[in-house]
């Protein structure tokens, strides 16, 4: 799937008109390429010699038709993957876990979860191969890490058996923030009510230790919220989805007018998250240098540093230039930052003159975070949207 | 009589727009003399008999006519039809680059763009000839405006932050001229991964070699329009434009914009 930023154009005079197209966008806006649809055609209307045909095309296409080297191994992975799906379907395990490992390999989320289970049905079934539990293991953790339920839901279990208490914890909160809106509310009255503060420290230990986000965190801003240890499982489950849409996030490359106002962007991902986990809610905080809408809370440039967690998103601006991006890691030791940033792009040097921090570095799964410096991004931070705790929530 | 086609040979007629054929001496003197100056047939029931003169009179009235009509047309040409190519400079869809929280300051009645300012450079063969334009250099040019003991220039601005559009590079394609007090760099932003630095005395003059342009008077090559981005990295208040360098026919000519005021705060 192809996340486009695109298809709604700003200007509309009625900003809820505005917000709503948005919405809607962001809604569809995954949307498949034509080489994968036709292929998916093909499966859906039963004809699978076809459909397989087609995905062997696509895999066996020469890199030089691609526009980039990233799109081609989306399509490739894609196509890898659906080819798989399509062997397991006709009981062609060979060939279908020859795919999904291919597929692995190129970063596709979802081809992790597949194999493991196509690993654990032909090694539990008595087949010879070697170190498949070991390699199950390997691909639920890939899929866990980029936020696939399954495997969460899988690796859980495989700590549990193992009784490593943290790592646990950590899974099963955010397999629990991974429900609808219902389910979290119902763990949330669970977590609060079924639970001593004993059980709810582990809890928090186990986001301390394991979290990407650091776990629960008190504000230092009286109109603030802080995030509490459900929050702080939410945000990391965002972090690591985001992370597995890494690769299948592109520009749309006929709509280069991929311009939304930031207060539009502000309500959209405000009532996305809303609609998810009744728990959570999004904040605006901007630079007193600006002026800012009702919505946000205006602060201090260092304020607005000071402030920043992993898993904020930030708005940053260097002259003309705008950008979004969401922060990983903050180091400061090293006076750093790691940003999950599918556009990268913006960074380099080459094109942006308040940049001389800059760098891409392997992270896992064939994706990348960058690099850059913590006195840098004071100097060009605009603003943060942030998750925090929704303000009608329970006190623990 | 009427003029006809008959086959492939035809004269064209020089009096008028209608093609005749003469098969013959007598045929000739008809068609011609049945025709006015003005090349319009006389309706059948008003032509007169044509009056009784010698061959020769009316051939040598013929080839007087034709003279006199070619030489005209020399004249027409000369005078009235010649070539008067040239370019069409212009820099219009003037957009402040960076959203400001309220209007605009302005100075001098004209408006001021704080800290970026997008134009499109418009150049356009004006169709006036047929002759092609050589652009032959596109010159950045900008200098400090003096507000002296100007005390209504009131130059303040901010920025809306809640208005600010953009999302990793997506202005691709567009050149950028960027003033720090006395300097002045230029780029041009050919991909997401390629950045060219082009010089601000002649954007054609870059890295990747200098070249030039030829604006023809009609198709895709008698109109170009480039964007440019005028930003400033320093405090200070500028005017900037652009000249445009370019030969017709190996004549030099010059043509600038208008200038445009930029403006950065302390």
């Amino acid at each position: 799937m192809v996340f486009s930023h695109g298809g709604v154009r700003a200007g509309e005079p009625d900003q809820s008109r505005r917000v709503g197209l948005l919405f809607e966008a962001l809604g569809r806006g995954f949307r498949t390429p034509p080489e994968l649809q036709v292929i998916k055609d093909l499966r859906d209307q039963g004809d699978t010699t076809q459909a397989r045909a087609k995905a062997t095309e696509l895999i066996e296409r020469s890199c030089n038709s691609f526009f980039s080297l990233k799109y081609e191994r989306y399509l490739k992975s894609e196509a890898l993957y659906l080819r798989g799906r399509i062997a397991f379907k006709l009981r062609d395990m060979r060939n279908a876990l020859d795919d999904m490992e291919k597929a692995a390999s190129l970063g596709n989320v979802k081809a992790p979860y597949h194999a493991g289970v196509i690993l654990t049905l032909i090694g539990a079934g008595g087949e010879r191969l070697d170190n498949w539990r070991d390699k199950v293991h390997a691909y639920m953790l890939m899929g866990a890490e980029l936020g696939v339920s399954d495997c969460i839901e899988w690796i859980k279990t495989f700590h549990a058996t193992r009784r490593q208490v943290m790592q646990v914890g950590y899974w099963f909160l955010l397999a629990q923030m991974g429900q609808n809106a219902e389910g979290i509310r119902e763990s949330e009255r669970s977590y609060m009510h079924d639970l001593d503060d004993a059980q709810r420290t582990i809890f928090d230990q186990a986001m301390r230790t394991c979290s990407l986000s650091g776990g629960a965190v008190t504000s230092k801003i009286p109109r603030l919220p802080g995030r509490s240890t459900l929050t702080a499982a939410y945000v990391d489950l965002r972090m690591r989805s985001s992370l597995g849409r890494q690769l299948s996030v592109f520009f749309e490359e006929d709509k280069p007018e991929n311009k939304h106002r930031l207060d539009d962007v502000f309500k959209v991902h405000r009532r996305w998250v809303r609609l998810r986990n009744p728990l959570a809610d999004l904040w605006l905080l901007i630079n007193q240098r600006y002026a800012a809408g009702s919505d946000a809370i205006v602060l201090e440039g260092n304020q607005l540093m000071d402030n920043l967690l992993a898993g904020d998103e930030i708005v940053v601006r260097c002259g003309r230039l705008v950008h979004h991006s969401q922060v990983w890691a903050i180091d400061q030791t090293k006076q750093e930052v790691l940003l999950e940033d599918p556009f990268y792009e913006f960074w380099q040097p080459t094109h942006n003159r308040c940049v001389t921090v800059f760098e891409r570095q392997p992270y896992k799964y064939e994706r990348y975070l960058v690099r850059i410096s913590l006195l840098e991004l004071r100097r060009v931070l605009v603003a943060v949207m942030t998750v925090r705790d929704c303000v009608h929530q329970s006190a623990p | 009589m009427r003029g006809h086609c008959l086959d492939s040979h035809r004269r064209f007629n020089p009096v008028g727009s209608h093609i005749v054929l003469a098969s013959s001496e007598k045929d000739a003197v008809d068609i011609i003399f049945g025709l006015n100056l003005m090349g319009e047939q006389e309706p059948a029931e008003a032509q007169t008999p044509p009056k009784s003169k010698s061959f020769w009179d009316r051939a040598i009235m013929v080839a007087l006519v034709t003279a006199l009509l070619g030489t005209g047309g020399y004249f027409v040409k000369l005078f009235i039809e010649r070539d008067t190519t040239d370019l069409v400079v212009r820099a219009e869809a003037f957009e402040q680059a960076i959203p400001l929280d309220g209007s605009a300051p302005t100075y001098d009645e004209r408006s001021v763009y704080c800290e970026a300012v997008r134009f499109q450079l418009v150049i356009s063969h004006n169709q006036k000839g047929t002759r092609p334009v050589r652009l032959k250099r596109v010159a950045f040019e900008a200098k400090p405006v003096d507000v002296g003991n100007n005390v209504d220039a009131k130059l303040e601005y901010r920025f809306d932050a809640s208005a600010l559009q953009g999302f990793g590079i997506v202005d691709l394609k567009e050149y950028a001229f960027l003033l720090d007090g006395e300097r002045v760099s230029g780029q041009y932003l050919e991909s997401r991964e390629r950045r060219i630095e082009v010089d601000p005395g002649n954007i054609f003059a870059s890295t990747k070699g200098t070249t030039a342009i030829t604006v023809e008077p009609k198709g895709d090559s008698s109109v170009f329009q480039p964007v440019v981005v005028v930003e400033t990295l320093s405090a200070g208040f500028y005017q900037v434009r652009l000249r445009l360098h370019y030969e017709i026919a190996g004549n030099p000519k010059e043509k600038a914009t208008s200038w445009v005021y930029v403006f950065m705060q302390e």
